[in-house]
């Protein structure tokens, strides 16, 4: 079976000024919730634009590179929405699920660059 | 149905590798297929809606890659009412129409002509096709019921994939897992079993940012971290990939990221390319290609239209969404699941050709993951107990040759 070639994107769909959508406004939102839980500190300029993507990509790049060198565990005790309780929840504990299994690579400050085309603008290619 | 051990392809199987996209149903990406396979429950053609000025519009083979959906349809529960049932107010009991996709999409911004694009699908024709879903749909296994968990938007239908509920979730608010339904991971790990969620850089990060990032930070890694696991085979048994969210700078400064989820209004030939990329990896590598399981799957519909009425389901008690939460008259019981998304299984034990029509939702990957590695977990929630697992589709006596199988040259 011959390979089928994939088209490129537009050259022009490249656009880090677009507005952000309502998914990624609700994915800074957790950000921000983790951020004030955790008084953690970044850098106030990588916060000024969340309004574009670009901007709001600086923003979670610095917050995700900082609760992964960080390795925040603690559990909150209580849900801010608490969904309706199970009759008797099972108990976990601060630890559970922390033991690292997988194989891959996991360096936790990372600068491993996302994976690129040829050219300066990249779409997944290897 | 249990899983049958005994078939050769689950024999081999190691590794389960899920793929979830954006924002796109299943009609949208896959409903030309019909025309190819009549088994596919695509579009004759004929379905349609009607508009704010009572006009019959149908839908056509008119879809582009990016500038068509912008504003992004809405999807949240009331827009998704309308949708499925003509009303924004109620569920059921009204009937389900699916007749309100192009009177939803015309409430945003009073634009007859640019409401009826909603009904849009993509061509299976060149110059603007799908070929690398189109060619994966028609030589792998397509489902023609695998649906949203729930009529609403991105977060709570993925935690689905995650927990196997959304804990009483139907919006994106923070909410915090419940205690007594643990992640998949935590199963995993817990079973000495390996598993990775991969994001696709740091800038574009993961959804699951409260209850697992928050967490359990080690068991992410970044899409570069998947093909280099793939290149070592080093492949976690477990693998999820979320794909680029934004059009970004590279973190380290390097050039410019594009998004490649598909959420409207990105351009879609980028997910392809990234979808071609995670099936290469794993396609080229024949360390990998004859035990590894590729789930390729839409998170929800993102507002755009499908003629399938979506089924009611095993109710995910003990968790009720109120009014206030979903934003209709009703309450919410998790009774009923979202519109209808695209699904492909993946595999060189999967025939060509296949159409899956058993109903699957978003609950079945952790109900699938679980049950293959043989997680001891009890403790599901109601929808994952009840969801299908779909590794059963690994039917094979024998692996499909390198010649019978695709693969795709990157532009």
């Amino acid at each position: 079976m011959e390979p089928i070639q994939v088209p490129k994107p537009s050259p022009t769909a490249f656009n880090k000024k677009r507005p952000i959508s309502d998914l990624i406004r609700k994915q800074i939102d957790h950000f921000q919730h983790i951020q004030k839980k955790h008084k953690i500190e970044i850098d106030p300029a990588v916060g000024q634009d969340l309004n574009t993507e670009g901007g709001a990509a600086k923003y979670i790049a610095a917050m995700t590179r900082t609760l992964r060198a960080q390795a925040i565990g603690a559990i909150a005790a209580v849900p801010p929405r608490a969904p309706i309780p199970m009759p008797t929840p099972a108990r976990a504990t601060p630890g559970d699920g922390l033991a690292l299994a997988a194989a891959a690579s996991t360096k936790q400050t990372s600068k491993k660059k996302a994976p690129r085309a040829k050219s300066s603008k990249k779409a997944g290619k290897p | 149905m249990p899983l049958d051990r005994t078939l050769p392809g689950i024999q081999g199987l190691k590794h389960i590798v899920v793929l979830m996209m954006e924002n796109r149903s299943f009609d949208h990406m896959l409903g030309a297929l019909k025309a190819q396979n009549n088994a596919i429950d695509g579009l004759t053609g004929t379905e349609s809606n009607v508009n704010n000025t009572g006009a019959i519009v149908t839908v056509q083979p008119l879809a582009q890659y990016q500038s068509q959906l912008d504003p992004d349809p809405d999807h949240h529960f009331p827009a998704v009412n309308l949708q499925i049932f003509s009303e924004p107010d109620h569920g059921p009991p009204a009937p389900v129409t699916m007749g309100g996709f192009v009177s939803s999409y015309y409430n945003q911004q009073q634009n007859t002509t640019h409401s009826a694009e909603i009904l849009y699908y993509f061509s299976a024709d060149p110059p603007i096709n799908l070929p690398v879903l189109h060619t994966l749909a028609m030589e792998f296994a397509v489902f023609n019921r695998w649906f949203a968990s729930i009529p609403g938007p991105t977060i709570c239908n993925r935690a689905f994939a995650h927990y196997g509920t959304s804990f009483g979730q139907v919006s994106m608010d923070v909410f915090y897992l419940g205690k007594q339904f643990k992640s998949i991971y935590e199963r995993m790990l817990a079973a000495n079993h390996t598993c990775k969620l991969f994001y696709y850089d740091e800038a574009s990060s993961t959804m699951e940012v409260v209850n697992i990032l928050q967490n359990e930070p080690a068991i992410f890694g970044t899409f570069q971290d998947f093909q280099n696991a793939c290149d070592a085979n080093a492949l976690p048994d477990y693998c999820f990939i979320e794909p680029n969210y934004t059009d970004h700078d590279s973190p380290d400064g390097d050039g410019e990221v594009l998004a490649c989820d598909q959420h409207p209004d990105h351009d879609v030939r980028a997910g392809e390319q990234f979808i071609a990329t995670v099936y290469n990896k794993i396609r080229q590598n024949p360390n990998l290609w004859p035990n590894t399981a590729l789930l390729i799957v839409y998170d929800e519909h993102g507002g755009i239209f499908d003629h399938v009425p979506p089924p009611a389901c095993t109710p995910d008690t003990p968790f009720v969404a109120q009014p206030a939460a979903t934003g209709t008259l009703d309450a919410f019981q998790f009774d009923r699941l979202g519109v209808r998304v695209p699904a492909i299984l993946v595999s060189p034990w999967v025939a060509k050709g296949s159409v899956i029509n058993d109903v699957f939702e978003h609950a079945s990957i952790p109900a699938t993951v679980t049950e293959f590695f043989e997680v001891p977990f009890d403790a599901r929630s109601a929808r994952e107990s009840a969801a299908e697992t779909f590794l059963g589709n690994l039917t094979l006596p024998a692996m499909r040759g390198d010649d019978d199988c695709p693969s795709f040259t990157l532009s």
